[in-house]
């Protein structure tokens, strides 16, 4: 197999992030990024589109999600524990089970991105990952 | 109630189950391996194979890692299923890791027995 050597400079967090990642996985850092790669990476006929498609995803979530924040202090009023779905910057429906509203909002916009959340005291919440890994020398 | 071996290829050794991700409760699904993590909040799927169903992100919060780095995370919307045991939730998608990850968004839900001698786990609703 061909193989071509290209230099990258990572900014800390990153770096930091792909160590931990090769420790994980038990790897060489480049080893660890070359599999990262070749699992994510879409084939290139594919790549535009692909690309393109989870770009306008992640754009759309980032609108709703500028709605959601918008729309929080009144939601906390009116909707507090109760799962909500964010659509085009309005509420679009609410359940007090979440698999009922997901149902509900998949029949209708099956392939639209919709904000769906809990409504908490705070608008985005943080997530903790308190494991950790031993890893051996070289790994 | 469901059981699962530990995976030995861990040293020492995991407490694992087959997880079946879907985008809705009736639709195709894929099979992983997942890691029970307790000192997980939140239950995380590599985003290569949320991506393969075609899960759509639904929200996006915080994540603090073991180190306290904090960065972004998009979650998506998926029925999960643990045996007969399922779900729909919201899961991490994980861009550095091809390890699936049950956390206790899914563990409180159940009875969930870390049998160490005999290396296997126990799930009961």
């Amino acid at each position: 197999m061909m193989e071509s050597q290209i230099t990258v400079t990572l900014p800390d967090r990153l770096y930091r992030r792909v160590q931990s990642l090769a420790h994980v996985k038990r790897r060489q850092m480049a080893e660890a990024i070359v599999e990262h790669l070749e699992a994510t990476l879409p084939e290139s006929e594919d790549l535009p589109a692909t690309v393109d498609l989870h770009q306008q995803q992640s754009a759309a979530l980032a609108r709703e999600e500028v709605a959601y924040m918008q729309l929080h202090p009144q939601l906390k009023v009116t909707h507090f524990g109760r799962y909500v779905a964010i659509y085009q910057g309005a509420l679009l429906d609410a359940d007090d089970t979440f698999g009922a509203l997901v149902e509900r909002v998949r029949r209708n916009f099956p392939q639209q991105v919709v904000w769906l959340t809990q409504v908490k005291e705070e608008p985005i919440q943080t997530i903790v990952k308190r494991g950790n890994r031993l890893v051996r020398n070289g790994e | 109630m469901y059981f699962h071996d530990y995976a030995s290829s861990y040293d020492p050794a995991f407490p694992v189950v087959e997880v079946a991700v879907s985008v809705l409760r009736e639709q195709a699904s894929i099979s992983l391996v997942a890691l029970l993590d307790s000192g997980a909040d939140a239950t995380s799927i590599p985003l290569h194979a949320l991506r393969q169903i075609g899960a759509l992100p639904a929200e996006s919060r915080w994540l603090r890692d073991v180190t306290g780095e904090r960065h972004r995370v998009e979650l998506y919307e998926v029925y999960l299923q643990i045996g007969v045991y399922g779900q729909y939730l919201l899961v991490v998608g994980d861009t550095f890791s091809d390890e699936a990850i049950v956390g206790r968004d899914i563990l409180n839900h159940y009875v969930v027995t870390l049998d160490g001698p005999a290396s296997v786990v126990e799930i009961t609703a």
